[in-house]
């Protein structure tokens, strides 16, 4: 009898996926060992690509084709810094060189903390903000076609939305005549309302995290179900 | 400088011409106070006289009218008289007290010497004074002048220093005044004695033997000087004015009789030592010392007065000192010019002791009896019934030897220590007495070789040889040349103490008669040659201090290894003493059950056991040998109960309270969380799982496909159509392998539908580690229909490390942030990047992901650099809310998400093709609604519980 890597993968993962699946029952072996594999598998796969794609590719491999060549005028130049930084953070491993990698980390902290600071402003905040103001622009709403009203429907949605939402995490408060204390009137107006929008934003987000997980799960049983009929036969 | 002169005592400032201070009487003349190491200094003492207590100053006066009287056929002292101007005077002897300068003033001696008199007679060698009295046997025999009389010194010096000599070295062993009687004989008891044996002899019994002149020896052992003053140059010696302030009371009351009777002695000076003892405050003993024979001067005919004389018939002296001085007190009247003994005591009352009177018992008769004999002034009536009966004893027969002594001193001080009940130690004394007289005769040997001054006739050395009473043969010439060879031995000793000392002791001995072991000691070390204690004495010399305790005489007698004690005193190994045998009622039983009854009984308590065995057989009650042989009784439970009242405990017991709070954990108040009840976890699992699986296995398509198309999804739908044929497009694939098959559902369709219509080159690329693989799945898979190859079609690049950087990098320059491709080739000359050297260069770009913020980086970091390349978006249904802000605000032109997405694409755009989604939708429809209606359910459920709660709060 020859068992077809087709099977040996769909029994495998019909396995896997019922010992995942056991889950529901609680925590069990059966689970452990399926994410231990699953873990186990992911990392040495990680450090296989890192290694393949990352060290070798970006730096041995052109270091050798530099050697290989001499064309030692630019590689080497551009293969310096790379050997050095990779020099410098193995200094990590020794309490006694630690201090050769702080520069090295200092420079990748705080290059990606730029990159970052200004990723986020220039792509998010300040996007959203032009895109809820532009929710009320009527050009906007010439060019999609729709309505005026709709378009004003829509930004003002938007703008309550953001500004209630906004509100509700706003926890500055004072001390009253009675010696309670409160946000100001239309803060708690506006928290009021905006924690409607909130909960709609996370009901919607869980119902994408549950359509996703069923979508999830009707793969995987469509996957049981192609085994089975593939073990028995069923087209 | 100063009109005033500071006391040294009080400190407190006089006059300068005052003598003594106004307040505590200190003198303030500095030069009348002794410095120790100043030398004697010629001062006239006179002065000091008004310092002199008023007592002593009676005394002098005494003295100085009894030589007026001595001179001018005796006038009756007065008691109170001036002091006679001094005149200047060599200085005082060394002593602290001027007034005996003052004393030495009164005398006639006109010598500037600095050594006193009797410091320069004591030696015995002292030079003869030329106013020696020899007329007057009376002054010549008390010795009245001190001062003056030098030479009478030695007479009684001779005894004197021979007694001090045994004495010193007795003092250990003896009580002084029994060591002294021995020796001295004829005072039975000499108070001088104790003043010159003992260092803390008390002073008014030195001042008892007014008879006996001490010039010198008065301060050889610390004697107070003030005692031995009053033996004044024409007084009677021991003359005292008793009557001053200064003077104790008792001794005052001991003067109060005595002073008066020199008075009434014919032609005989007062006895200087007559105490009157019969005051109330005299102690009993000291006033029977003074019974009788106080009186006994008195009846004597010309015979001096006994200086030693107390009244001792006072009713607070003890009954055996009043014994001692009871009968005896009449033997020297008896005697016919002899002189009465001043200190004879009365041993005889009851309260004496035993052994004190059996040493009064015959010798205090004895110099009665004794014809021509110079009565004892010691003599000791030892015949009171207060008198112990060894002292009884003492007083017995022995009395009568020196009654047959013919022309012999009565010894007063003779005991009869041969009693039975006498001690053996002082039964021997009695054999000792004979060195006392030796010694008392070496004594008066180098004085009675100066024969120019008068000594008392019984002090003489023919007196004193004849002083045996126990007819103890004295020795002769012989032994007298063999002491004054002894005085070699004082070679080392300083020349004033040799001269203050013995020519000759008691503890000389014919150099025969030293053990050959001493021999070469006796050259060099003092007194070598004189052993304290020798057993080699002749049998007829049975000294006192020869016959030594039997503890000492075993000691000394004993051989090296010493011999077991045998006979009746000695003790048998193991065998309690008799006294001990009586007091264990076991062995005084005949059998041990009757002694251990008997014990129970004597004890009382039964349930203590008694001991059965060992020292303490038959005792009950004995502590336990150890742990387990008592037996262990219940200890007794005592109350611990409190008194207190009512508000008392109720306090304590919120005290109580408080304290067990303290101690008691805090259950900290928290909210009932809502959890997931098994049964319904199980059951909504079952639920879905199994609507899932039926569908799947069903294979139905009950569920409509979506209808509408939202905005997003056709904007993704139209730039993809838009996309030029074999345009490169660059995928990226960040999502996570878990994802796979809802993000391949999703993004299968519009690849589909772009690849049939453009057929695109595809470039893959990741910012996850499993992105490669994926997508080589992707290509492979759902796609694999596509006939795409990698390197012709589509390429991979792998992995982009260094997230947000990576893609800033990436998109800043993408040939040099990846430059190989998964199979480690050059990328960007490859077929599907041909043309491409920048992001803006692709067609467009696609991410495939999961993560809302793997869509944010891409979409920030890449929207400056990107240009007019459409950038979509296939996301999962999970992170499309997150992703579709960047689609409002026109960051992202197009998006895709989920299950949702991918089935309208495939039905709408891709002609139902590859069908996975149609698959899948029965399934997500039918789970969708499941947990639409759980949800709802759920909901409503909630609801209920929440208002009948509240119903049953407003109720409640």
């Amino acid at each position: 009898m020859v068992f077809s890597l087709d099977l040996i993968t769909g029994l495998l993962s019909f396995l896997f996926t019922l010992m995942v699946l056991s889950y529901l029952i609680g925590d069990n072996p059966l689970f452990k060992i399926a994410v231990y594999l699953f873990v186990g598998v992911s990392s040495g796969y990680a450090i296989a690509i890192i290694f393949w794609q990352v060290l070798f590719a970006k730096l041995l491999l052109p270091t050798i084709t530099v050697l290989q060549t001499g064309a030692y005028d630019v590689g080497m130049i551009r293969l310096v810094v790379p050997w050095l930084g990779l020099f410098f953070i193995l200094m990590k491993a020794s309490p006694r060189f630690a201090g050769a990698s702080r520069m090295v980390m200092a420079f990748l902290v705080g290059a990606g903390a730029a990159v970052t600071l200004v990723g986020t402003l220039t792509g998010t905040l300040l996007p959203q903000i032009a895109a809820t103001i532009n929710a009320f622009d009527l050009d906007v709403a010439q060019a999609r076609n729709i309505k005026v009203s709709e378009v004003l429907g829509s930004g003002a949605v938007i703008l309550i939305g953001v500004v209630t939402s906004l509100a509700y995490f706003h926890f500055g408060a004072r001390r009253q005549q009675d010696g309670t204390i409160h946000r100001l009137g239309f803060i708690e107006v506006a928290a009021w309302v905006g924690q409607f929008f909130i909960g709609i934003a996370l009901g919607v987000i869980f119902s994408g995290v549950f359509a996703s997980a069923l979508t999830t799960l009707l793969e995987r049983a469509f996957s049981i179900v192609q085994f089975i009929n593939t073990l028995i036969g069923v087209p | 400088m100063t009109d005033t002169r500071v006391c040294p005592q009080c400190g407190r400032e006089n006059p300068v011409g005052q003598k003594s201070c106004s307040n505590c009487q200190t003198p303030l003349a500095t030069d009348a106070l002794f410095v120790p190491g100043q030398s004697p200094k010629q001062v006239d003492t006179g002065e000091l006289e008004p310092m002199l207590p008023e007592w002593l100053r009676s005394a002098r006066s005494d003295a100085k009218a009894a030589d007026e009287t001595s001179s001018n056929k005796i006038e009756v002292p007065p008691i109170q008289q001036q002091p006679r101007q001094p005149t200047p005077k060599p200085a005082a002897p060394a002593s602290n007290i001027d007034f005996l300068s003052g004393l030495q003033s009164q005398a006639d001696d006109e010598d500037d010497e600095d050594i006193p008199d009797w410091l320069t007679s004591i030696t015995g060698a002292a030079k003869p004074k030329e106013t020696v009295q020899t007329e007057n046997p009376i002054d010549s025999a008390e010795g009245i002048k001190w001062t003056e009389s030098s030479e009478g010194e030695a007479d009684w010096l001779a005894g004197l220093q021979n007694s001090s000599t045994i004495s010193t070295d007795e003092k250990d062993e003896l009580t002084d005044f029994l060591q002294d009687t021995p020796a001295q004989q004829a005072p039975a008891f000499d108070p001088a004695a104790f003043s010159e044996t003992t260092d803390g002899s008390s002073d008014w019994f030195s001042a008892g033997d007014e008879k006996q002149p001490k010039p010198a020896d008065t301060g050889s052992f610390g004697s107070s000087n003030w005692f031995d003053q009053p033996q004044d140059e024409s007084n009677s010696s021991g003359a005292f004015d008793l009557g001053s302030d200064d003077t104790p009371d008792w001794l005052k009351e001991m003067s109060d009789g005595e002073v008066e009777a020199p008075a009434e002695l014919p032609s005989a000076q007062p006895s200087s030592g007559a105490f009157d003892l019969g005051s109330d405050d005299t102690p009993d003993w000291l006033k029977e010392m003074s019974g009788g024979e106080v009186e006994a001067p008195a009846e004597l005919p010309s015979a001096q007065p006994s200086p030693g004389a107390f009244d001792l018939g006072s009713d607070d002296t003890p009954d055996w000192l009043k014994d001692m001085s009871g009968g005896e007190v009449e033997a020297p009247a008896e005697l016919p010019s002899a002189q009465p003994s001043s200190g004879a005591f009365d041993l005889g009352s009851d309260d004496t002791p035993d052994w004190l009177k059996e040493m009064s018992g015959g010798e205090v008769e004895a110099p009665a009896e004794l014809p021509s004999a110079q009565p004892s002034s010691g003599a000791f009536d030892f015949g009171s019934d207060d008198t112990p009966d060894w002292l009884k004893d003492m007083s017995g027969g022995e009395v009568e030897a020196p009654a047959e002594l013919p022309s012999a001193q009565p010894s007063s001080g003779a005991f009869d220590l041969g009693s039975d009940d006498t001690p053996d130690w002082l039964k021997d004394m009695s054999g000792g007495m004979a060195p006392f007289v030796e010694s008392t005769q070496s004594e008066s040997d180098p004085l009675s070789s100066n024969k120019s001054y008068e000594e008392p006739s019984w002090l003489t050395p023919e007196a004193a040889s004849a002083v045996d009473p126990f007819g103890a043969s004295l020795e002769g010439e012989d032994v007298k040349d063999e002491r004054a060879a002894g005085d070699g031995l004082f070679s080392a000793v300083p020349d004033w103490l040799r001269s203050a000392a013995p020519e000759s002791t008691i503890f000389d001995e014919p150099e025969k008669n030293k053990p050959e072991e001493l021999e070469g000691l006796s050259a060099s070390v003092p007194f070598a040659e004189t052993p304290a204690f020798d057993s080699n004495l002749p049998d007829g010399n049975d000294a006192l201090f020869t016959e030594m305790p039997d503890w000492l005489s075993d000691a000394m007698e004993s051989p090296a290894t010493p011999e077991p004690i045998i006979g009746s005193d000695a003790l048998a190994p193991n065998e309690l003493p008799s006294w001990v045998e009586a007091m264990r009622p076991v062995e005084q039983t005949p059998n041990a059950n009757e002694g251990m009854a008997l014990a129970s009984a004597l004890s009382g308590n039964n349930s203590e056991p008694a001991e059965v065995q060992g020292v303490f057989a038959g005792l009950s009650g004995i502590l336990p040998v150890g742990a387990g042989f008592a037996p262990t009784s219940k200890p007794k439970v005592h109350s611990i109960k409190i008194n207190a009242d009512e508000d008392q405990l109720k306090q304590a017991g919120i005290l109580e309270q408080i304290l067990a709070a303290e101690t008691s954990p805090v259950t900290l108040a928290s909210e009932n969380v809502m959890r997931s009840s098994r049964i319904l976890r199980f059951g909504l699992a079952f639920v879905m799982v199994v609507s899932v699986f039926l569908f799947a296995f069903m294979g139905t398509q009950i569920f409509s496909m979506p209808v509408g198309v939202p905005n997003e999804l056709k904007t993704a739908v139209s730039i993809v159509q838009s996309i030029p044929p074999d345009a490169p497009v660059l995928v990226i694939f960040d999502y996570d392998p878990s994802r796979a098959g809802e993000m391949e559902v999703a993004a299968t369709p519009l690849f589909d539908h772009m690849m049939i219509l453009n057929h695109p080159r595809l470039t893959f690329i990741s910012t996850n580690e499993y992105g490669s693989v994926l997508a080589e799945r992707f290509i492979s898979g759902p796609l694999a229909g596509r006939g795409y190859q990698s390197g012709v079609t589509y390429l991979n690049l792998g992995y982009l490390s260094g997230g947000h950087m990576g893609i800033r990098s990436f998109a800043q320059n993408p040939a040099q942030t990846i430059t190989f491709d998964t199979s480690n080739q050059f990328a960007w000359t490859q077929p599907p990047l041909q043309g491409v050297t920048a992001l803006n260069q692709f067609a467009a770009m696609i991410l495939v992901t999961d993560d809302a913020e793997a869509a944010r980086a891409w979409v920030e970091q890449t929207q400056e650099l990107r240009g007019a390349t459409p950038f979509l978006v296939v996301s999962s249904a999970q992170a499309a809310p997150m992703i579709q802000p960047y689609f409002e605000s026109n960051q992202v032109q197009g998006m895709v998400s989920g299950l949702y997405g991918g089935a309208i694409v495939e039905r709408q755009y891709n002609n139902g093709n590859p069908g996975t989604a149609r698959r899948y939708w029965d399934g997500y429809s039918a789970g969708m609604l499941i947990a639409a209606i759980l949800v709802f359910g759920g909901g409503l459920v909630n609801l209920f519980l929440g208002m009948r709660d509240r119903t049953a709060k407003r109720e409640g």
